[in-house]
């Protein structure tokens, strides 16, 4: 009780390792401390179209957990087809993010859920409206058997919480390769990741999550939004949050770990290709270009972060 | 009983409310001593989670974290400590305003954090990178050139970011025309600008005081928390002090109600030896009309019924046995009176019922058989002595008038309220002698019976004569409480027998003087008659000679006639001078006066023994002369007399039978034969002047004796003499 979980993770992560202990990205851990039955609950809760206002709407309808945990869109069709605002991104390893949302808007999972519940382009419906529907429905038995409890806001947001702690992508090749597995990465992913490292993607794409635990200004050098000619109303970032004029264009840095599985890419899916999304962060955050030829072996390496087959077998 | 059950059940209520209390106080201080420890091993795990942060925020700036995630990590457990103490705000030991003030200062250091890790992320990567491409472009650039922009870099990597001096020259790069060193020139700008906010962040992340808001918030929590465990301390002495007190109280209590026990026992054994050992028959029933108690008496009351148990069904039992007097048995009220007779044994019993204070009822049966047999007696006592001809007075020892009857007040023509309570001296005449009284109060102080002749007054002043006869009335002791006094009123009887003794004086007196005074003419009659006889010549004037023996034989009649009356006179003398008669010699002198005077043939008399009485000897010899004369006078013409006299024991006296076997006396003659002048033959065959018997009637009489008479007409008379004997 009195020490921190964090803490005790910290200890192997600190020493024990290999060689490859101090590495920048770090491997993922099964999640601990779940209930089975609470994931079982808010699986179901967040594959049931129940949760959007016209019960046309699921949480997996965006969040497709077969396809990466993202829909592919460059922004997300809600209820009646309604446009979102902002890329979706996976569910997967969301846990280990620092908040949630592009802005960081939510601290929690928990929080999260209020989101896409209530926003009138994604699900568009109210806790009111959500709880009498699930009063009706066989929920109630279930959330009685697994709370003692009739559902209401905090134990919905639990059962979808918990289920999300448990969509963890493990053993990916690179993870296999970091516990000392030589043979787990290919020469050009390899190659790729130590490029990733020299230009200084990994000082920000960190952690076990490659990315998630930070936030960082979007533009160091230049700025991508003029540059392109248009601007949009996320993209101000996590000013909309603070509202300091330091946060402005400041995002969450997003987690590379799917990243080969969740195109379109950056805030708002205005970028379809890994390859130009790596070129315009390497121009607008490393202030420099970066040879077409160092392009490939870094794709190659993003594409050991994960390993697809596993995604459709995850619980 | 009652009274000690209260205060034990009270005590015993208290003792539980006592112990429940504690119970309560003592399960909250163990819910108190777990949130304690919660409490407390948030707030460490506070400090500690924050001392992590801080280290691994150092490690950040000293560019030796390679990633983040411990960042996020303690973040996030900081916030989840936060949410604990969120969850704990209802414990008012909790000083919720210093929370407040340090989670605000957390999130401060929060922010700060993650400014930092956003410009260290990128001063790490550019101080990683412009010496790589700073090196490139020295290598074909002029020697001047070459120096400004190493020099830039040196100030720039170490601690002259915010060197002023390097604002010209990092701005003439950035403007080049050379796009290389242009380059050079806007990440050297870029750098300069991301180390200013690393440092001012740094700066602002340790200014915040966020460990002494925490050790505030510790040290209020503690002392808040001393208060309250103090208070439940002292709380907790208190109950147990009461505790002990109420259990020992409990303990007296119990053991008092222990002696009260035994009393009751011991009162209710005596109460049972108490209602055993009653007279009357006893019965207790309570509220239900049960039977809780009765005597052995009372369970042999009914032997028809056994042991009745119910007061109903004592009613409906006795219901059959009332009489008629006093209240009759009605509902089932508890309050009865009847009397019952028992039809079994015919005893009689007053039963008696009344309610109890606690709604019982008791019973009691009194047997009344004797009282009622003396009671009977006593009402026929009282019959008679209300009813007595004589007057009855019952006086006290003092001698005061207690009770008189009827008959006394008529006697003394006084009411009943003027006597009670006087002496009956009120009625002295003053006619007696005072000896007399003096005599009787000897008498009867010496607890005797006096009887006397007593001269009193009436109402009305007339004197009247009284026979008394007074007795003391003693008590158990031997002490006389009372004298009884019966008097008869003889005033009248006094009258008449002074009258009667004159008259009879009178008669005898005259008899006397008749029959001596007569006998001289019949003397002088016959003499005269035997002088004329002597005169006439023998032979001559037999005409004469004849009349002259008509007028001896009348003279001779005459002369027995007056000698009867003389000796029927002397019959009735006076007897005060009784003695102790041979009546064997009586007999004998009787029989041989008669056969000296008689010439008949010799009879045959025969004289058994006869007893000695109390009387006269010259009546006896005049009684037993007459009897047998009479029956030699009325002898059977054709027997020869046979007389027998004997006597036989008869009560307290002897009866005398004078047999004789002469011609006996017709039935119907019997009744007047004994009156005098009763005659039933002629003279001339029979001379005798009537009075015999009537004379024998009188002895007897005079002896306080009787005479009656058997006879068979032809065959014999018997005559039986009663005397009262001697001894």
């Amino acid at each position: 009780m009195l020490t921190p979980p964090a803490l005790a993770q910290a200890v192997p992560a600190g020493g024990s390792m290999s060689a490859r202990a101090h590495e920048p990205i770090r491997p993922l851990r099964p999640p601990t401390g779940l209930d089975r039955d609470k994931v079982a609950l808010g699986a179901r809760l967040f594959h049931d179209p129940l949760l959007s206002a016209d019960q046309t709407v699921s949480c997996a309808t965006c969040h497709p957990l077969a396809h990466g945990g993202a829909d592919g869109l460059p922004v997300s069709l809600g209820v009646g087809g309604a446009k979102g605002t902002a890329n979706s991104p996976t569910v997967y390893n969301t846990n280990l993010n620092v908040a949630q949302f592009w802005d960081g808007r939510a601290a929690t999972l928990e929080e999260q859920v209020n989101g896409p519940l209530t926003h009138p382009a994604e699900m568009a419906t109210s806790w009111p409206a959500l709880l009498a529907r699930l009063e009706q429905s066989p929920y109630v038995a279930e959330f009685r058997k697994v709370y003692g409890a009739d559902p209401d806001e905090i134990r919905v947001r639990d059962a979808l919480a918990q289920f999300e702690r448990s969509l963890v992508t493990l053993d990916a090749p690179f993870d296999r390769w970091l516990a000392g597995d030589d043979n787990a990465l290919s020469a050009e992913q390899k190659h790729g990741y130590a490029l990733f490292k020299s230009y200084g993607c990994a000082s920000c794409h960190q952690g076990a999550n490659v990315g998630g635990n930070m936030f960082q200004r979007f533009g160091f050098y230049g700025n991508w939004f003029a540059d392109r000619g248009r601007t949009a109303q996320g993209d101000l970032g996590r000013y909309a949050v603070t509202g300091k004029a330091a946060d402005k264009y400041v995002f969450k840095v997003p987690s590379l770990r799917l990243v080969t599985l969740t195109a379109p890419y950056f805030h708002d899916g205005s970028v379809a290709d890994l390859s130009e999304a790596i070129r315009i962060m390497a121009r607008y955050q490393l202030g420099r270009d970066i040879p077409e030829g160092d392009i490939a072996p870094m794709v190659a390496f993003l594409g050991s972060l994960v390993d697809p087959a596993r995604l459709a077998t995850a619980p | 009983m009652k009274r000690l059950l209260r205060p034990t059940l009270m005590v015993f209520l208290a003792a539980m409310v006592v112990a429940v209390t504690a119970f309560a106080i003592l399960s909250r201080s163990g819910v108190d001593a777990r949130r304690h420890a919660d409490v407390l091993g948030t707030f460490d795990a506070l400090a500690e989670a924050e001392t992590s942060l801080d280290r691994d925020l150092l490690q950040v700036m000293a560019g030796l974290l390679p990633h983040y995630d411990t960042l996020v990590s303690h973040s996030a457990r900081l916030h989840s400590l936060f949410d604990r103490l969120d969850a704990a705000a209802d414990w008012p030991e909790l000083p919720l305003d210093d929370l407040a003030s340090y989670r605000t200062r957390i999130e401060a250091k929060l922010a700060a954090s993650e400014q930092i890790k956003a410009a260290a992320s990128f001063v790490a990567k550019e101080n990683a990178y412009l010496p790589f491409v700073v090196a490139g472009f020295v290598a074909g650039a002029d020697r001047d050139t070459a120096l400004k922009v190493q020099q830039a870099l040196i100030s720039l990597t170490t601690d002259g970011a915010d060197d002023d001096r390097l604002n010209a020259p990092v701005a003439a790069f950035a403007t080049s025309a050379d796009p290389a060193l242009r380059g050079i020139g806007q990440h050297m700008q870029v750098l300069r600008e991301q180390r200013l906010i690393l440092t001012q962040a740094v700066d602002g992340y340790f200014a915040i005081n966020s460990r002494a808001a925490l050790d505030a918030a510790r040290e209020r929590y503690m002392v808040a928390f001393g208060e309250r465990q103090d208070r439940s301390a002292v709380l907790e002495h208190a109950l147990e002090l009461v505790a002990a007190m109420l259990f020992l109280a409990l303990g007296v209590t119990i053991s008092r109600l222990g002696h009260a026990h035994e009393r009751a026992e011991r009162a209710h054994s005596q109460l049972v030896d108490a209602v055993d050992s009653l007279q009357e028959a006893f019965a207790l029933f309570d509220h239900g009309r049960r039977l809780v108690l009765s005597n052995a008496r009372y369970d042999a009351l009914f032997p028809g019924h056994g042991r009745v148990t119910g007061f109903r069904t004592l009613l409906s039992v006795l219901r059959t046995q009332t009489e008629s007097q006093g209240t009759t048995l009605d509902g089932d009220s508890g309050t009865q009176q009847a009397l019952v007779v028992n039809p079994a044994d015919g005893r009689a019993h007053l039963f008696r019922s009344r309610p109890t204070s606690d709604h019982g009822t008791v019973c009691l049966f009194t047997d009344i058989t004797e009282h009622r047999q003396v009671e009977a007696q006593i009402r026929k006592l009282t019959a008679a002595v209300e009813q007595s001809p004589v007057a009855i007075v019952i006086t006290d020892d003092q001698s005061r008038m207690e009770y008189v009857n009827p008959r006394f007040l008529e006697m003394t023509g006084y009411d009943l309220d003027e006597v009670i309570g006087q002496n009956p001296r009120m009625l002295k005449s003053g006619e007696v002698n005072p000896s007399v009284y003096e005599e009787m109060w000897k008498t009867i102080s010496a607890g005797l019976t006096w009887r006397g002749e007593l001269v009193n007054r009436r109402k009305n002043g007339e004197i009247y004569w009284e026979n008394a006869t007074i007795s003391p009335i003693r008590d158990a002791a031997g002490r006389i409480t009372h004298y009884v006094a019966l008097k008869e009123d003889t005033t009248q009887h006094k009258r008449n027998v002074d009258l009667l003794l004159d008259a009879n004086t009178d008669v005898e007196r005259m008899l006397f003087a008749a029959s001596h005074d007569l006998q001289e003419p019949v003397r002088l009659m016959q003499t005269y008659c035997q002088k004329l006889d002597r005169q006439i010549p023998t032979g001559s004037g037999g005409d004469a000679r004849e009349s002259m023996r008509f007028i001896m034989e009348a003279a001779r009649q005459l002369g027995h006639l007056i000698s009867g009356l003389a000796a029927y006179s002397r019959s009735g003398r006076p007897t005060d001078a009784f003695a102790p008669v041979d009546c064997s010699q009586v007999a004998n002198r009787a029989v041989a006066e008669c056969l000296a005077a008689s010439t008949q043939v010799n009879p045959h008399i025969r004289i058994s023994p006869l007893p000695v009485v109390q009387g006269d000897a010259v009546l006896l010899v005049m009684l037993f002369e007459n009897l047998i004369s009479n029956a030699l006078k009325f002898r059977h013409p054709e027997r020869t007399p046979e007389i027998t006299v004997s006597a036989r024991r008869d009560g307290a006296g002897w009866t005398i039978d004078v047999a004789d076997n002469g011609i006996g006396i017709a039935e119907q003659y019997l009744p007047t034969i004994t009156h005098p002048f009763s005659r039933l033959f002629p003279r001339a065959t029979h001379p005798g002047a009537g009075l015999g018997l009537a004379s024998c009637v009188k002895i007897a009489r005079a002896h306080g004796g009787q005479l009656s008479l058997d006879s068979e007409d032809g065959r014999g008379t018997v005559v039986h003499v009663w005397l009262p004997a001697a001894d």
